[in-house]
């Protein structure tokens, strides 16, 4: 593969500023919440050393701690039983033709661009008379269902773009459907399922409003995003630093979360996955 | 043999669900019933906690409800109200606005970043790929806290401005009636073009490198080869890319609410704001149902007419394609 | 190999048929279970009138031993934390048997959670709430808060000066109209609208603090011409400048009239020479630059931490931006106190078991000592008899809410008059000030908005 050295200087250039602007009002972020708490307006100096001690006071005033336990319980339960639905579901509509399809595949595009903030509230009367606001499937099972329509959208799309080669081989020696799939299909899925793993973890992590009116009263299984929200409003400016940590906080686990996920991604780039 | 049903799925038809002209003969037997049970679980749990309440939704939207006490029959009254209100085509209005700066512009941007990092060895490739995620990572407050800040008449922006000598310039961005939108706007391009880039980038790691090697050998440059490869090979990710965003500009609640309200005056009202205000604050569940379902038909209907457009242009060379590679 | 349906064993290939027909069975079920109309289950009889066990006198320790073993839940705006992070263990040393679990919630987050719980099947004992229609007004026409007047003659909330202050808190038969009938709440703090000043920037122009609005319109000009802001004005949130229009509205118009327009009493109008005046004033003062520059995109917390970091002569506003302000700042009051009242005042469930505990938690909070931890906190307490400022600044505001009081001076809030007047005259008056839109075009806009939401009541 030869490409220029200019190319690639140019390249790294753009990258670099295309960088610098996505991270540039995180980095302010997390410079303010560097600063120690109760130093005043949101400046944007530098803070005098670091301090942490604006981190610890967030923690313990949001109670982060049993905000970002319940927030990971929700999104990986979420991302996992999505993944698993979306895979099985995207399988199926990708690869046959299923009765109906159309009709389902029109359905859950319905689902996709849904403004969902009105049907909070009759969400919230059908968990009630299930007895289940307030607890962690108030907000595990609607958000598995609202992650259902991009997770098939997906993994259909994957399907869709393998080559029938590959499933005419992964078949030739007898194998149940189940079996190619989980055998064949799945390993070479990987990728597409770890971006969308990401993109749901993400997705769930910072929901808010289902979290505000689905689980008003339990704060064991009240999550992060709400813990943040807490310091909106008036205690935002008179303690900005303290809030800029609120922030960071519930912000680190997704960034981790992704750049762990991502790695995944790359060997699958670099080894060059879907080989004839 | 079954190869014949995958061979049709693979034609690039991206319509949801979109029946694939028959071949041969009689494959009345085509039809493979097995496929639902794999796909039941998902539509059940789909159905249960979105269809129904979506269903509940357009009931209660029939209905003068405040949320607690009996509701009382309108009919359509609702959905007359919201479609002679002269504020909600402004807000729908901005709604437009903001599919180019949520949209198209982050689409655009993504593709040209995919491009670049998929020609080269990228250095750092790891860190450059979680940087620029970062924008999807934050909240919604947190976004729009920052951005305030970078807006504001004291913040970065101005004083990068006045850096330049371009002082006549500064103002307060989303406190000014004639860019508040294009401000907030851009907020949405930033937050966007990172999650873009990611859905690219996972095509890009579908396509066959030898189809590279082999445009290179015919004398093909850098341009020629993105349109030619790696462009229709991410028509999948950018029908999703463009689902996902058309969906986020329409319907997008939190960072307008955060950022200015609807302000100033009514300059970047959009549905969902007044979906919420409707809902929560003034107490017209009905009013706020029927807004909800007339602005998921309009976004649906955005959105079909999208992915019809890029259906259209696709089907033969996908075909072409999977023939080469076998 | 195929999948053909017909070559399988036949229960396999029945599966996907009875689960797609079962999908449909359970989806219609669901469907014919909902055919009532939404919220036909909540039967309220309207607004509670009455109450089972008066409360005759201060509730006594031994009256809540009675209870036994209870907890009292409490839900909090967060800016009351402060207070109640004081006043919960004085009141569980008073009344050990009773465990207080308080819960804060950010302003906007209360206003938007805090009716669906007070109708939930496990509703807080004791509850914020905020006056007009969309929370207060929703509360009480649902049946879902305790009358007080019992509490209130017991605990001396029918006399000064609680007497004047809890007018908003009081609803009509059928919860449409508030500012007198019976009471739902009690709020222990109060707010005044006053004219912060810079002291250093006055002595520096050679001025004194202003005492009228007049005074203050003279000021603002030396103001400009020595290069300084006039105002200091952060209205991203649109409610700043109507605070600021009220005040101007109130200091020349008959405070009744006001109240009535805002009380949605029939006749009343929004459109009078008063307002008509202040908006004027409004439009004036923007286009001169007294408020600078590109005020609509900063937030009125930006705005008075700047103020308190010394720009801008003046601040117009609430009594609640003097937690900000420290050294060198003083306050002048608005004749006639300009708008302001009661904040969000505190309920008691209407299923409440614990009657007498949470009648006794208000109490508390009303007496004179969580008067002084407020005004410490602050905030303005109703209660300012034997309550002294440890600050110059809260003296003079303690002095300038007492004279609103004398004066009857508080008219309350334009936008409590409907859910959405905060929106419709925030959003017009920002027109209006950038020259976008005419005086009379705002009245108008106002006062049909007004008229519609009158009618639908």
């Amino acid at each position: 593969m030869r490409t220029t050295r200019q190319e690639s200087v140019v390249t790294h250039a753009l990258l670099l500023v295309a960088a610098v602007v996505a991270v540039y009002p995180f980095a302010s972020i997390l410079l303010l919440a560097l600063h120690e708490p109760g130093s005043g307006t949101a400046s944007s100096g530098l803070p005098d050393g670091i301090h942490l001690s604006s981190f610890s006071t967030a923690w313990t005033r949001g109670g982060f701690a049993s905000a970002l336990t319940s927030s990971a319980v929700v999104a990986l339960t979420v991302v996992v039983v999505t993944a698993a639905l979306a895979t099985l579901a995207g399988y199926a509509l990708g690869s046959m033709r299923v009765p109906g399809g159309k009709l389902i595949m029109g359905l859950l595009l319905v689902g996709l661009v849904l403004p969902y903030e009105v049907t909070v509230v009759p969400l919230y009367e059908l968990l009630s008379s299930w007895g289940l606001v307030d607890t962690y499937l108030a907000l595990i099972l609607p958000q598995i269902g609202l992650s259902v329509p991009l997770g098939v959208f997906w993994m259909r799309t994957f399907f869709q773009a393998v080559p029938p080669s590959l499933y005419e081989a992964a078949r030739v020696d007898g194998a149940t459907r189940l079996q190619s799939l989980r055998l064949v299909l799945l390993p070479i899925a990987g990728p597409a399922i770890a971006t969308l793993a990401t993109i749901l973890f993400l997705f769930t992590w910072n929901e808010f409003l289902l979290a505000l009116v689905l689980v008003p009263q339990n704060e064991a299984v009240q999550t992060a995003p709400l813990a943040l929200s807490f310091f909106s409003g008036a205690a935002r400016n008179t303690d900005p630093a303290v809030t800029a940590a609120a922030a960071v906080l519930v912000a680190l686990p997704v960034l981790v979360a992704y750049v762990f996920l991502q790695r995944r991604l790359i060997t699958g780039i670099v080894s060059g996955a879907v080989k004839e | 043999m079954s190869t014949a049903a995958p061979a049709r799925a693979v034609t690039g038809v991206d319509r949801p669900g979109a029946a694939a002209p028959r071949r041969g003969r009689g494959r009345l037997h085509g039809l493979q019933w097995v496929g639902l049970a794999y796909v039941a679980p998902a539509v059940a749990v789909f159905a249960v906690f979105v269809l129904y309440p979506l269903y509940r939704t357009f009931y209660t939207s029939l209905y003068d409800y405040d949320g607690l006490t009996a509701a009382t029959w309108v009919g359509l009254e609702n959905y007359r109200e919201v479609l002679t209100a002269p504020e909600l085509r402004e807000a729908l209005l901005h709604s437009l606005v903001f599919l180019v700066f949520y949209a198209a512009l982050p689409v655009v941007i993504g593709l040209a970043l995919a491009g670049l990092m998929s020609r080269i060895r990228v250095y750092g490739l790891t860190v450059f790929r979680a940087l620029l995620f970062v924008p999807q990572i934050l909240s919604s407050v947190v976004v729009a806290v920052s951005w305030r800040w970078i807006y504001d008449v004291q913040g970065p922006l101005n004083d990068l401005l006045r850096a330049v000598g371009l002082d006549q310039l500064t103002r307060g961005w989303l406190g000014d009636f004639s860019t508040a939108l294009p401000a907030v706007g851009v907020i949405g391009t930033w937050v966007e073009y990172g999650l873009c880039m990611v859905l690219f980038l996972a095509g890009i790691a579908t396509i066959d490198r030898e189809q590279y090697e082999a445009a290179r050998l015919d004398g093909a440059g850098p341009i020629r080869e993105f349109v030619s490869i790696t462009l229709p090979a991410l028509r999948p990710q950018v029908s999703v890319a463009l689902v996902l965003t058309i969906t986020f500009a329409l319907r997008n609640f939190d960072l307008v609410w955060n950022t200015t309200r609807g302000g100033p005056g009514t300059s970047t009202t959009v549905p969902s704001v007044f979906v919420y205000q409707d809902a929560f604050q003034n107490r017209e569940v009905g009013l706020a149902s029927a807004l909800a379902i007339v602005l998921t038909v309009v976004i649906l209907v955005v959105v079909g007419l999208v992915l019809a457009a890029l259906r259209e242009r696709g089907t033969g060379a996908r075909a072409a394609r999977g023939g080469a590679r076998a | 190999m195929t999948a053909n349906c017909s070559s399988r064993s036949g229960s396999w290939c029945r599966t996907p048929r009875v689960l797609a027909s079962g999908a449909v069975l359970v989806t219609t079920s669901l469907a014919l279970l909902s055919c009532g109309a939404p919220g036909g289950e909540t039967s309220s009889s309207g607004p509670a009138t009455s109450v089972e066990d008066e409360i005759t006198a201060p509730v006594t320790p031994e009256q809540v031993a009675e209870l036994g073993d209870v907890t009292l839940t409490v839900w909090a705006d967060q800016a009351e934390q402060p207070l109640l992070e004081q006043v919960i263990p004085a009141y569980q040393e008073e009344y050990p048997n009773v465990t207080v679990e308080p819960s804060y919630r950010s302003f906007d987050d209360l206003i938007a959670t805090v009716v669906n719980a007070a109708a939930s099947s496990s509703p807080p004992d004791v509850f914020q709430g905020n006056i007009g229609y969309a929370v207060d007004g929703a509360l009480v026409e649902a049946g879902l808060v305790r009358p007080l007047d019992d509490v209130a003659s017991a605990y001396g909330w029918d006399e000064a000066p609680w007497e004047s202050s809890l007018g908003p808190a009081r609803w009509n038969a059928d919860a449409s109209a508030f500012g007198d009938g019976t009471l739902y709440g009690v709020s222990p703090v109060t707010e005044i609208q006053g004219i912060y000043y810079n002291q250093a920037k006055l002595d520096q122009l050679g001025l004194e603090p202003p005492t009228s609005l007049e005074e203050l319109a003279t000021d603002l000009q030396v103001a400009q011409d020595a290069g300084e802001q006039p105002i200091m004005l952060g209205n991203a949130d649109q409610y700043p400048a109507t605070h600021i229009l009220s005040d101007l509205a109130a200091a020349d118009g008959d405070p009744a009239d006001i109240r009535a327009w805002i009380g949605g009493q029939e006749d009343a109008t929004f459109v009078t020479d008063g307002n008509r005046e202040a908006a004027q004033t409004m439009e004036e003062w923007a286009q001169a630059g007294y408020f600078g520059q590109g005020y609509d995109g900063v937030s009125n917390e930006d705005a008075i931490a700047r103020f308190a970091n010394g720009e801008g002569v003046f601040f117009v506003g609430g009594s609640w931006n003097g937690a900000s302000l420290g050294e060198g700042f003083g306050i002048s009051a608005l004749p006639q106190g300009g708008s302001g009242a009661i904040a969000s005042p505190w309920h008691v469930s209407a299923s409440t078991d614990e009657v007498p505990a949470a009648a006794a938690f208000l109490g508390m909070l009303t007496t004179q000592e969580s008067a002084q931890q407020i005004l410490d906190g602050g905030r303005l307490p109703v209660v300012t008899e034997g309550v002294a400022g440890a600050t110059e600044l809260e003296q003079q505001t303690l002095d300038a809410l007492e004279e609103t009081v004398a004066d009857e001076g508080q008219v309350g809030y334009y936008d409590w008059t409907t859910t959405d007047m905060l929106d419709v005259m925030g959003g017009s008056l920002q027109e209006v000030m950038a020259g976008r839109t005419g005086v009379d075009d705002f009245l108008e806009t106002v006062q049909s908005d007004w008229a519609d939401a009158r009618a639908e009541r």
